[in-house]
């Protein structure tokens, strides 16, 4: 596959002055880079860390609630991932990026929550089951609208089985490379692949299906 | 009567399934570039899993609602972690604990008051 080795995407850093109204953690902390803050938090500095956090929980929240479909877990698995990420700071390698270890964390983290809630409720999916609603009135080009689009793609991406749906949001949203997809879900790369081209093809044809696969159930 | 050398079979879109998933882009072996080229439903295939494609990596970029207690929450396990109270009280909790607080005095004063009237009585 052509972008097998692409370098993942850095975790997108938005820095808003106005979330530190009154700046009690320093204009040092909130005028740092990424880079320096992880140096500053892997050196034992507390403050460091709640900036990274500060900067981070969105983008890693946002990962947790696409992988786990569920705000209340998504919150756990955050909450988990970044005191993971605390404790082993140390093991943190500066020649990669940090927000693509801190996905890891979460995606490692967001497949222990579901195996848990999966055995817990039994309610997964088989792979083969269909989705519960179609849409046969669909079509996206007559929809262009970008927003209708992307709710669609979502509510696609959490109508997934679990197994289905970590590799896809991994990889084809967030860009992590198979082997660090299939070391943090426990399975062979392989099997992630396996995975995600099913995956593509269940999403294809519910969000951009061809002539008279409308009525199919995928 | 069958031929003994086999010829090869001609590629159907069901066998392109995997291969057009995996990486619309990539650079088809002959035969399947062979049955691309004249097959409007793979054409058409490859073209919305390029689409399928752009827009899901788009989706990264789009923000999600996110309770504003969050961030406090994790500071609370890392402080939790580290052994020592929280240090931030969001506006929320300050105002609750700043009425449990009120309540408490208020408990305590009359407690004081009681206990005040007993000993004088
Ligand atoms: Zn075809």
């Amino acid at each position: 596959m052509a972008d097998v080795t692409a370098a993942p995407r850095r975790l997108r850093i938005v820095t808003n002055p106005s979330r530190n109204p009154d700046g009690v953690h320093g204009s040092n902390l909130s005028d740092a880079t990424m880079d320096e803050l992880v140096l500053r938090a892997v050196a034992g500095e507390r403050e460091a860390f709640d900036e990274i956090v500060r900067r981070t929980h969105r983008d890693a929240f946002g990962l947790a609630l696409r992988l786990t479909s569920d705000e209340e877990d998504a919150r756990d698995v955050v909450q988990e991932a970044y005191l993971r990420a605390y404790r082993s700071l140390d093991r943190f390698r500066g020649d990669a990026q940090f927000g693509t270890w801190l996905y890891r964390i979460v995606a490692n983290c967001a497949s222990t929550a579901t195996g848990k809630r999966r055995r817990h409720r039994h309610e997964e999916l088989p792979d083969e089951s269909t989705f519960a609603e179609t849409r046969p009135d669909h079509d996206p080009s007559l929809h262009a609208d970008v927003v209708d689009l992307r709710d669609q793609l979502d509510g696609a991406i959490r109508d997934l089985p679990p197994r289905l749906r970590s590799v896809i949001v991994l990889r084809d949203v967030y860009d992590l490379p198979h082997d660090a997809i299939a070391e943090e879900l426990g399975i062979t790369v392989s099997a992630a692949k396996v995975r995600l081209h099913r995956a593509r093809r269940r999403l294809r044809e519910r969000v951009f299906p061809l002539p008279g696969e409308e009525l199919h159930a995928i | 009567m069958r031929s003994e050398t086999p010829t090869p079979t001609p590629l159907t879109c069901v066998d392109l399934l995997d291969e057009l998933a995996a990486d619309p882009d990539a650079v088809l072996a002959a035969p399947a570039r062979v049955h691309v080229a004249e097959c409007l439903r793979c054409q058409a295939e490859m073209a919305n899993y390029r689409r399928l494609r752009r827009s899901l990596r788009a989706l990264a970029g789009t923000p999600v609602a996110v309770d504003p207690t969050l961030e406090h929450d994790i500071q609370l396990v890392l402080d939790a972690h580290d052994g020592r109270l929280s240090r931030r009280v969001p506006g929320y909790a300050a105002a609750t604990l700043g009425g449990l607080a009120a309540a408490a005095g208020v408990i305590v004063l009359a407690t004081r008051q009681r206990r005040g009237a007993r000993l004088a009585g």
